[in-house]
C-alpha cells in the first residue's frame, strides 16, 4: 500500500513502472515521469522519447507501453475518461499514440495511479490486477486465446466484481498483428498503431483495475464553475446534439445524417455512394431495427455508443456495441456492403479479436480490389469469391484475419506490409500513410483534412489535427475569427489550410494531455470547448495556473516531440508526408466533387507553409536543433544532431 | 423492484456518482457516493443496477434539486425514484 501525496490535485501524484520480466513494480512520482507536461499523450510520448532505444524493435522487451490518465481524468470535467496508450508503434516503426474512453482510466486513478509504464516481457501470459495502490502479477495462461469479451467476463467473475474495469487484447494482439488494438470495456478501442501487438509481445493479456479512492482538485468551486460553463456549451451545440441523437455514424458515417457527406467506396475508387445504398445502412435504420440501449463513457453527456441486438437473418443473436462512422465507412461503403447486420458483425468481430476496425477494413478492401483486378486469385483467397458488396465474403475474410489463418495470415499485417510481401504492383492499391492503414473519407476533396491525415506523425488518422471545418462549411467570417484565414470552410481550396491544421494539432495535443474526449472540443463544433476552457479546467483542478497561450504552446511542444520521434525511430521526413499515389493520380469520378484529386504542386505549397508555421526545415520537414531547444526538448538535441548527420 | 427510475434510459456515465460524492466530500470519489451505478452486460441487453444508500442520501436537503437528478443527462432519475431506491421512505 502506498500513501498518495497529501497535496496532489488533479493527479494522484503516483505512477508505477511495471517490469514484466522481473515481476517488479517501482513506484515513482508522476511529476518525475510527466516532466513539463500535464499527462496523457504528452507525458507518454515524453517517456517513450527518453527511454525507448532507437534501435529497439517495437516488439522488443525494451519497448515501453505507457498507459496514462491525464490530470482531469476521473473528475467532473466532461467526458474525462480517456486513457492514452503510447509506445513505439508497430505500424509506423515510430510514433504510436492512441486513446480510448470507457471507464478504465478513471478507475486507474481511483486505484491510486496516474500512469503505468510497462516494460520487459512476461515469461508466461500475465494480467495485472490493480487495487487500492497495489499492483499484482497474475497468471493469464487460461485466458490466452480468449476474446476480449471472454476475458472481461472471466476476470469479473473470478474477482467477484462487476465494476472491475478491464483493458485487454484479443487473439490478434497475442499474435502481434500490426493491426491489433487494445480494447477497453468491450467496445472502446485504442485502435491506432498496433498497440495491441506491442502488448501481446509483452505477454500481457489484460490490466484489471478497481479503486476506491478520491481525486482532489485544487479549487473545487472554481473548478465546478468551469465544468458548468463547459457543460452549457455542450448542451447548446448543434453538433454535440447530433452526436447525442445518433452518434458519430448519424453525424458523419457513409453519407452523414443528410446523405451528402463524401465517403469511400470500393477501396477509394469512388467517393460517392448512391443515396439508395447509403440509406440502407444509415444510423436511423440501425436505431429502429436493432438498438436496445445507449451507453456512455465515463461522465459523458453525449452517450455516443449504441448497443444493438440483431434478431433476424444470418446474424441473428448478435449483440454488440460501439459502431461508429469509421465502421460503417470501412465495412459498409468502402466494401459496397449494404447489409447493416453484416457491418455490426464485422464490428463485433474486430472488438472481440482485438483488431483495429480501420486496419482490418482497409486491408480487406485492398484484397477485394486485388481480386477485382485479377491480381489475387480465388484460390489464393481461400476459395472465397471476393465480390464487392457480398456481406458473406466480407465476414468470411474478416474471420480469417481474426484467426490469422489462410489468407488472413497475410492480411493481418495490414495493407502496407501485406502489399510488400505480395508484390505484383499491389502497393498502389494499399492506402496507407507512414505504413499505417487509412480508413478515411474525403481525402481528395477536403484539402486541409487530407493534409492533417498525411502529416500526422502517428501515420494517418484524422484525430491528430485534421480540421473538420471543411465539413462544417464554416463561413469566411467565422473562419477568420478563429484561424486568421478565410478559407477553413471551403473544402477544395489549398490556401489557408496549414493555418487551420496547426491550430487543431495544438488543441488535440492539449486535450489528449488532459485525458478528455476530443468530441468536447472545437473540433466537433467551433462553438464547443476552446483552449481557454481547457486551461480553466486544468488550472482549477491542479492549481498549476496556465494561460490559454501556454496551453497551446504545450500542444506545439508535443507536436514537435512526435515529429522528432518519428524521424529518430523511423526516419520519416518530408517525403513521407505525401498522400498515396492513387489520391494524386485518380480523380473523383462523379458527384459534387467530381474531378477533385490532390495536386502535387499544390500539396508542396501546403507542406512548405505547414513547415514554416512550425519553424521546421522546409527540405526535410523536421524541427531544427534550435527549434527543439526552444520547445524545451533538450534531451533530443544531441541525438538529433547525430541522426541528422545520417540523413 | 424500482418502478419510478427509468433504468432503460441509463447510459452508465456515472455523472450522478461524481456530483453526489463532490457534495459530500468536496472530492470526486465514486465510492463515497450515496448513489451507485453498476453496468451489467446480459447479452442481449445491458442491465443497470442503481442503488441509493439511505444512510447517506438526504435528497440534497436544502437544495432545490438533488444533484444526481440535476446531473443526469438522460432524465433517468426523479425525486420519487430516488426515494424509492432509498427504501421507500416518503
Amino acid at each position: 500500500m502506498i500513501a498518495p501525496p497529501q497535496q496532489s490535485y488533479g493527479w494522484t501524484g503516483v505512477s508505477a513502472v511495471v517490469d514484466l520480466t522481473l515481476e517488479e513494480v517501482r513506484i515513482v512520482p508522476t511529476a518525475e515521469l510527466r516532466g513539463p507536461f500535464p499527462g496523457g499523450r504528452a507525458a507518454g510520448q515524453l517517456v517513450v522519447s527518453q527511454h525507448v532505444p532507437r534501435d529497439a524493435s517495437p516488439l522488443d522487451p525494451q519497448n515501453l507501453l505507457v498507459l496514462g490518465a491525464g490530470p482531469l481524468v476521473g473528475t467532473a470535467a466532461p467526458a474525462s475518461s480517456r486513457v492514452s496508450i503510447d509506445t513505439k508503434g508497430l505500424t509506423t516503426g515510430g510514433v504510436s499514440s492512441s486513446n480510448a474512453g470507457g471507464h478504465w482510466a478513471p478507475e486507474l486513478k481511483y486505484a491510486g495511479f496516474d500512469m503505468l509504464v510497462v516494460e520487459g516481457r512476461a515469461k508466461e501470459p500475465t494480467y495485472l490486477l490493480i487495487e487500492e495502490g497495489r499492483i499484482a502479477f497474475r497468471d493469464a495462461t487460461h485466458l490466452w486465446g480468449s476474446t476480449t469479451w471472454e476475458t472481461e467476463t472471466a476476470l469479473r467473475q473470478v474477482h467477484g466484481d462487476q465494476r472491475l474495469q478491464l483493458l485487454s487484447i484479443g487473439p490478434a494482439g497475442e499474435r502481434m498483428s500490426p493491426i491489433a488494438c487494445i480494447m477497453v470495456d468491450r467496445a472502446r478501442a485504442a485502435g491506432h498503431g498496433g498497440c495491441g501487438g506491442v502488448m501481446g509481445s509483452k505477454n500481457l493479456k489484460a490490466v484489471a483495475c478497481r479503486g476506491g479512492g478520491p481525486i482532489r482538485v485544487a479549487s473545487p468551486e472554481s473548478f465546478m464553475d468551469s465544468v458548468r460553463r463547459a457543460e452549457e456549451k455542450i448542451a447548446a451545440s448543434r453538433s454535440a446534439g447530433l452526436l447525442r441523437e445518433g452518434g458519430t455514424h448519424f453525424r458523419s458515417g457513409a453519407g452523414g445524417f443528410d446523405g451528402t457527406r463524401p465517403t469511400t467506396v470500393r477501396n477509394s475508387q469512388d467517393e460517392v455512394w448512391t443515396p439508395e445504398r447509403a440509406a440502407m445502412v444509415r444510423e436511423p435504420v440501425l436505431r429502429a431495427r436493432y438498438e436496445v440501449a445507449r451507453l456512455a463513457c465515463f461522465n459523458c453527456s453525449m452517450y455516443c455508443s449504441h448497443y444493438y441486438h440483431v434478431t433476424d437473418g444470418p446474424f441473428a443473436g448478435l449483440a454488440s456495441e460501439g459502431v461508429h462512422s469509421n465502421t460503417v465507412r470501412g465495412f459498409g461503403s468502402n466494401l459496397d456492403v449494404t447489409d447493416p447486420a453484416a457491418i455490426l458483425q464485422a464490428n463485433a468481430l474486430c472488438n472481440q479479436y482485438g483488431l483495429d476496425v480501420d486496419g482490418a477494413s482497409n486491408v480487406i478492401a485492398w484484397a477485394f480490389e486485388l481480386y477485382q483486378r485479377g491480381i489475387l486469385t480465388r484460390d489464393e483467397a481461400d476459395g472465397l469469391d471476393l465480390r464487392w458488396g457480398d456481406p458473406r465474403a466480407v465476414v468470411a475474410l474478416l474471420e480469417r484475419v481474426c484467426h490469422g489463418e489462410g489468407i488472413g495470415a497475410l492480411l493481418q499485417l495490414g495493407a502496407g506490409r501485406a502489399s510488400k510481401q505480395l508484390g505484383r504492383d499491389s502497393a498502389y492499391y494499399a492506402l496507407t500513410s507512414k505504413g499505417h492503414d487509412l480508413n478515411e473519407s474525403a481525402m481528395r476533396s477536403h484539402k486541409g483534412w487530407a493534409l492533417g491525415i498525411m502529416t500526422s506523425a502517428r501515420g494517418g488518422g484524422h484525430l491528430n489535427g485534421a480540421p473538420s471545418t471543411e465539413f462544417a462549411r464554416l463561413s469566411s467570417d467565422v473562419s477568420m475569427q478563429h484561424f486568421g484565414v478565410t478559407t477553413a470552410g471551403i473544402p477544395q481550396l489549398y490556401e489557408g489550410k496549414p493555418e487551420v491544421l496547426v491550430y487543431f494539432e495544438r488543441l488535440k495535443a492539449a486535450v489528449d494531455a488532459m485525458g478528455m474526449c476530443y468530441f468536447t472540443s472545437q473540433w466537433t463544433d467551433v462553438a464547443l470547448l476552446d483552449p481557454s476552457d481547457y486551461a480553466s479546467l486544468y488550472s482549477a483542478a491542479t492549481g498549476d495556473e496556465v494561460s490559454t497561450g501556454e496551453l497551446m504552446r504545450m500542444g506545439e511542444q508535443v507536436v514537435n516531440l512526435e515529429r522528432a520521434l518519428s524521424y529518430l525511430h523511423a526516419g520519416y521526413t518530408r517525403e513521407n508526408d505525401y498522400p498515396p499515389e492513387r489520391l494524386m493520380r485518380e480523380s473523383i469520378p462523379r458527384g459534387d466533387y467530381a474531378g477533385e484529386r490532390l495536386d502535387r504542386a499544390q500539396w508542396d505549397r501546403m507542406l512548405d507553409r505547414y513547415y514554416a508555421l512550425h519553424s521546421w526545415d522546409a527540405a526535410s520537414g523536421l524541427p531544427t536543433e534550435d527549434g527543439l531547444r526552444r520547445m524545451g526538448l533538450t534531451h533530443l538535441v544531441q541525438v538529433w544532431t547525430e541522426g541528422l548527420e545520417r540523413l | 423492484v424500482v418502478t419510478q427510475v427509468a433504468l432503460d434510459r441509463c447510459t452508465g456515465c456515472r455523472a450522478c456518482e461524481l456530483v453526489c460524492s463532490f457534495r459530500a466530500t468536496g472530492t470526486f470519489w465514486p465510492q463515497a457516493s450515496a448513489i451507485q451505478v453498476a453496468q451489467l452486460y446480459q447479452d442481449p441487453g445491458v442491465r443497470f443496477d442503481l442503488t441509493v444508500d439511505p444512510e447517506s442520501c438526504d435528497l440534497c436537503a436544502g437544495e432545490p434539486v438533488p444533484r444526481c437528478l440535476e446531473a443526469c443527462p438522460r432524465s433517468v432519475l426523479s425525486r420519487a425514484g430516488i426515494r424509492e431506491m432509498r427504501g421507500g421512505a416518503q
